[in-house]
């Protein structure tokens, strides 16, 4: 679990039982690597994006991690980027 | 008055509950919510149906390589502060929150874990030889870089700080984790097996060739002329009850794949076992290192 404790008090969901925030930290997270995995098909060309299919199918997550590293080289700021979107949007809604 | 007092306490404990309950509905409300927006981002991907199927049925493996991207980005920027609900993070509380937590995880994470799993990375990024000015490092025939021992003693420093950060964000997260085989790993074993991962995917000798990270600015390009004309291969990875040097446990298991890379010549005597006398025998005994949980020695 990426987001964790710390972290749990700004999103607002201190309040709740221990196994709720647990559960929705593991959603949320769910939801930015989900996010993440789908935004690196639309930074690949057709052929690279092929490949990444091909790895996604046989390869371990040593295997995507690499190609991924390899072959997107701001993998790290779309990470960064998706992570504090998601987070931020929680927030929002749940203030709404 | 025994009696108001309990009933206001009942009757706070009940607006209380009544309260956790509204929160935890809106909560999945809006969780439901995001879980659809990003089902219906999928669709627009343009994919095949078959790429489709392949995309679902490998969720798990391509969040936990995903995963990975994300923990260095919580990091190395300010995704943590942003969390603690820093007003400026990038300016402000960024630096501060970053030295304080590399602080907290130095003091978690024993020194002798901290030495260790840096040698086995240093080791693990190619084949190291001294030089008149310091070291050199084959990676691969194009890939080759060398390093003042002043600035290899910057580069340990650094790895060595983003390898404690990273065992204790893996560490203090309490959810169960499944290995490959089927077994439940604790925090601090799956903490070994991300930072083992990245190991392997040659993490460290990626960012040494895109000169980015902590790396930046410390290695230059070298040649294989000056590869052959430098010194004895040196070892990071040792025992701390001798100085004889033993193989890298950390890349007993290293896939062909990846071997490849590194297999032009000269071999690397952590892969070619044969060719370097020090190197022992798999099925030898080693030694058990002072930190069961978070030494590379066991992680095999």
């Amino acid at each position: 679990m990426i987001i964790n404790k710390k972290i749990f008090s700004a999103l607002g969901i201190e309040k709740l039982p221990e196994s709720k925030q647990r559960e929705i930290a593991v959603r949320l997270e769910n939801i930015i690597l989900d996010k993440l995995s789908a935004e690196a098909i639309k930074e690949l060309s057709s052929q690279k994006k092929e490949e990444y299919i091909k790895i996604l199918e046989s390869g371990e997550p040593k295997d995507i991690y690499i190609f991924l590293s390899d072959n997107i080289s701001n993998f790290e700021e779309i990470a960064e980027k998706i992570a504090f979107e998601v987070v931020e949007n929680f927030k929002a809604k749940l203030n709404k | 008055m025994i009696n108001i007092e309990k009933g206001f306490s009942f009757e706070f404990q009940n607006k209380f509950n009544e309260s956790q309950e509204e929160l935890s509905k809106k909560v999945d409300v809006v969780l439901e919510e995001q879980e659809k927006e990003q089902k219906a981002s999928l669709e627009k991907l343009n994919l095949s149906n078959e790429e489709k199927s392949v995309f679902e049925k490998s969720k798990e493996k391509t969040r936990k390589a995903a995963s990975i991207f994300l923990v260095g980005v919580m990091m190395a920027t300010s995704f943590l502060a942003v969390g603690c609900k820093a007003e400026n993070p990038k300016t402000t509380i960024q630096e501060q929150t970053k030295i304080e937590y590399v602080e907290k995880a130095k003091e978690v994470i024993p020194q002798e874990a901290r030495e260790s799993w840096t040698a086995v990375a240093l080791d693990s990024m190619g084949s190291w030889k001294e030089t008149e000015e310091g070291f050199i490092v084959f990676m691969s025939a194009l890939d080759i870089y060398e390093i003042s021992e002043k600035n290899l003693e910057e580069f340990k420093e650094k790895l060595g700080d983003y390898i404690v950060q990273y065992l204790y964000t893996k560490s203090s997260e309490d959810i169960v984790f499944i290995d490959k085989y089927g077994k439940e790993l604790g925090p601090q074993e799956r903490a070994c097996e991300m930072l083992e991962m990245q190991i392997r995917a040659n993490t460290f000798g990626r960012i040494v060739k895109k000169d980015e990270d902590f790396a930046k600015g410390l290695f230059k390009k070298s040649s294989q002329e000056k590869w052959d004309q430098a010194g004895d291969h040196v070892y990071f990875y040792q025992t701390n009850e001798s100085t004889e040097v033993q193989e890298s446990p950390a890349l007993d298991h290293l896939e062909p794949t990846l071997k490849s890379e590194t297999q032009e010549t000269p071999v690397s005597p952590l892969e070619n076992p044969s060719e370097n006398p020090s190197v022992k025998d798999d099925t030898e005994v080693r030694e058990s290192p002072p930190l069961d949980h978070l030494d590379p020695t066991l992680r095999q």
